[in-house]
């Protein structure tokens, strides 16, 4: 089986969960049988293989060996990245504007 | 429908992962990795039933001088001297006086063509410049390797049709060395010898020894080892016989979604089958898993050699932890990693006592990320010992002294924590007097966020790395089933405790046609649930006690008139009446929902019946 791997970085939690995932009610009311109301949904995965990254650094930071206290501060990324590594028939178009190719990936998958 | 009471009943579906170890044809198993090769093996592992030799000591009295060996040009072998270990089992070695002399103690080995060897000597000077190590397969066929005393160093030469010989030195505490010649043996085997010798600068000649003038030069000697596993680390002493020790293969899979066959590495490795192993998506959030002398990883009063053992995987890949000559302190290693978030964190490492019998993990508390918590492991006798309040720690056997050492703890703060790996001399107690040659093998290391047990290896090499979860299905259409009376029979296991709702099946057509199994993350007890038309038909607990962690259990469900369930852990049954089993139902998910919810266990078995079983029957199925 071939894969496409996808390393996305999004600006924010919110525009990833838009666009890797669909809210899907799964109970409802159903006291009224002409006016079902939704009461409860999930996000469920829009891909089968959805790895969501801590916060990426793009500079390490600097400790004191024995004490470990925090001598310079590390500098993250402020988006929110997001591997997909996606199967043979999973429509991916919504994903190509979040691609980006790093260099170096912060995770890779095995 | 009425139920039958004709039992044995015929399953249309039975897949038995343990014996069988296939997929059956009519079912579908995927896992996205990424395909291995040659040069990069894949990073997902599993036990098999494979085996390795994982240690070995072709030579005999590898610490007692004066027996077996013999002494050449040397006076009678003077034991009871203080050896790098600290104990008195070393021996002085003194020439004899006269021109012409080659002081060495030799014995002779049974050597393979062909064939790497690699051989270990701990070497100390007394009045002597230099001393060697040397083996030979027949005179003019030899290699060795001299140690410079004064200067640290060692050379190395190779004669006949030796090939690949290399060296390498270490300096131990106490002006001890550890020296190591490794060569690959031709054809000419008529007359093998394996000698420590005292020089005095002259190399070793084809024959394997130095001839010189000598008068009385003294070295201490210690521990000498002769082994094909070409390890680097003095890991098997012998008295009146060889040790060749082997253990079972923790085997990176050789298939991109390869379905992993698992074997209890505790035992023989190959007679406890467990089944397959379906497991959830996991991240390796350390990013050299077998490497502690990468810049990842910072070491305290401690030295990390690289590559210096046989690790659970066969390989030469696993790394010493060495203390240092420090009193009275702490010595380790530590590593950062992120944590993701406020939730279960998981750290687990395969270890090896290599003259330090206990390995400590502290959760640090750098960035506020832990509270500073302790767990110990014996490597010796495979127990935990004290462990913090907040930790729960677990040992897994892995055969032949290595074991996988995991703790878990919830972090307090999502931000980079600090793992610090110490050598323990005793449980709790990790300040101690350092030998400069006690340590721990390590290798395997995994950090993983959100995660209440550690999952399979997951090997690292520069960036952390994720492995996708397993699927396995199938189309009840291709089984001859589609819906109406059924029953289920599970047997396996979980790995680990859990925080989710791991699932043993799940039949579905879609979450509002289903049948499902799984385990009650607050209780641990199984539970059955099912919904027909959307209307929630059965949902029960189905055992009288929690399933714990490594345990093997059975359970069946079934479903006509009525739900019946039982286990074999407390021969619970649990009875709803009136419930009509969904008529259709397309899919059968071994060990997830067909989404999530993964198993982090083994399915040993599992059968679908297509008719309701009794009461009776379904506990003597699950007995």
């Amino acid at each position: 089986m071939s894969y496409t791997d996808f390393y996305l970085a999004f600006p924010d939690k919110a525009t990833a969960d838009g666009v890797l995932y669909t809210d899907t009610p799964i109970a409802w009311d159903n006291t009224d049988p002409e006016n079902q109301v939704v009461t409860e949904t999930e996000l469920r995965p829009n891909f089968r293989n959805i790895d969501t990254l801590p916060l990426v650094m793009e500079q390490e930071g600097q400790y004191d060996i024995e004490t470990g206290e925090e001598l310079v501060a590390p500098v993250y990324s402020p988006l929110y990245h997001v591997n997909v590594r996606a199967l043979p028939g999973e429509d991916t178009s919504a994903l190509e504007a979040y691609a980006v190719t790093p260099n170096t990936p912060a995770r890779v998958w095995a | 429908m009425a139920y039958t009471d004709n039992f044995p009943q015929r399953p249309v579906f039975m897949a038995d992962f343990a014996n069988g170890g296939r997929i059956d044809p009519r079912a579908t198993f995927s896992r996205s990795d990424t395909p291995p090769t040659y040069a990069a093996p894949s990073a997902v592992h599993y036990w098999s039933n494979e085996k390795h030799l994982s240690s070995e000591n072709i030579l005999l009295q590898s610490q007692t001088l004066n027996t077996t060996w013999a002494a050449v040009d040397i006076a009678d072998p003077t034991g009871s001297q203080t050896a790098p270990d600290g104990t008195s089992t070393a021996w002085l070695l003194t020439a004899q006086t006269g021109s012409s002399k080659a002081p060495y103690v030799r014995q002779s080995p049974t050597f393979s063509g062909s064939t790497q060897y690699t051989m270990v000597g701990h070497l100390k000077a007394g009045t002597a410049s230099h001393g060697y190590i040397s083996f030979r397969t027949q005179n003019g066929y030899s290699a060795y390797a001299l140690l410079d005393f004064s200067g640290g160093t060692v050379s190395h030469a190779g004669f006949g049709d030796f090939t690949g010989v290399t060296s390498s030195v270490t300096a131990l505490g106490s002006s001890w060395f550890k020296v190591t010649l490794t060569a690959t043996t031709g054809s000419n085997l008529s007359s093998s010898n394996v000698a420590v010798g005292i020089s005095d600068g002259t190399t070793p000649t084809s024959a394997g020894y130095a001839v010189w003038s000598a008068s009385g030069e003294t070295m201490y000697s210690w521990g000498i080892q002769l082994a094909t596993t070409n390890a680097k680390v003095y890991d098997s002493p012998t008295t009146t016989q060889i040790s060749r020790s082997y253990a079972s293969s923790l085997k990176s899979v050789a298939t991109a979604g390869q379905p992993r066959f698992e074997y209890d590495p505790s035992s023989d490795g190959q007679s406890v089958a467990k089944g397959i192993l379906i497991e959830s998506q996991s991240t390796n959030l350390v990013t050299y898993s077998s490497d502690i002398t990468q810049s990842f990883f910072t070491g305290f009063r401690s030295t990390q050699e690289s590559n210096v053992g046989i690790a659970p995987d066969g390989t030469l890949t696993a790394d010493l932890l060495r203390e240092d000559s420090s009193s009275g302190n702490s010595h380790g290693v530590y590593f950062e990693y992120a944590s993701g978030g406020t939730t279960a964190q998981t750290i687990s490492v395969y270890a090896k006592a290599a003259g330090r019998n206990h390995l400590s993990f502290r959760f640090d508390t750098t960035n506020g990320v832990f509270g500073s918590d302790f767990v110990y492991f014996n490597l010796s006798t495979g127990a935990v010992g004290t462990t913090d309040s907040d930790i729960t720690a677990s040992i897994v056997s892995c055969s032949n002294g290595w074991y996988r050492c995991i703790a878990t703890r919830t972090a307090l703060a999502s931000a980079n924590g600090r793992i610090v790996l110490y050598l323990a001399d005793a449980d709790n107690s990790t300040s101690y007097d350092g030998d400069s040659y006690s340590g721990v093998l390590l290798w395997g290391i995994q950090a993983e966020a959100n995660a209440s047990h550690a999952s399979s290896l997951i090997s690292t090499s520069g960036s952390t790395a994720t492995r996708a979860a397993d699927s396995l299905s199938v189309a009840t259409a291709d089984i001859g089933y589609t819906g109406g009376d059924v029953s289920l029979v599970f047997e396996g296991d979980f790995i680990g405790d859990s925080s989710g709702t791991p699932h043993l099946f799940s039949l579905r057509t879609s979450s509002s046609d289903r049948i499902e199994a799984f385990r009650n993350p607050s209780d641990d007890k199984l539970k059955v649930s099912a919904k027909a038309d959307d209307v929630l038909i059965a949902s029960a607990t189905a055992s009288a006690s929690g399933i714990a962690a490594n345990t093997k259990f059975k359970f069946g469900v079934s479903y006509g008139d009525n739900c019946n369930s039982s286990t074999d852990s407390d021969a619970g049954m649990t009875e709803i009446t009136g419930v009509v089993a969904p008529s259709s139902l397309s899919h059968l998910y071994v060990g997830y929902t067909g989404s999530g919810s993964h198993l982090d266990g083994h399915c040993a078995k599992i059968a679908l019946y297509s008719s309701e079983i009794s009461k009776t029957n379904l506990q003597a199925i699950t007995s």
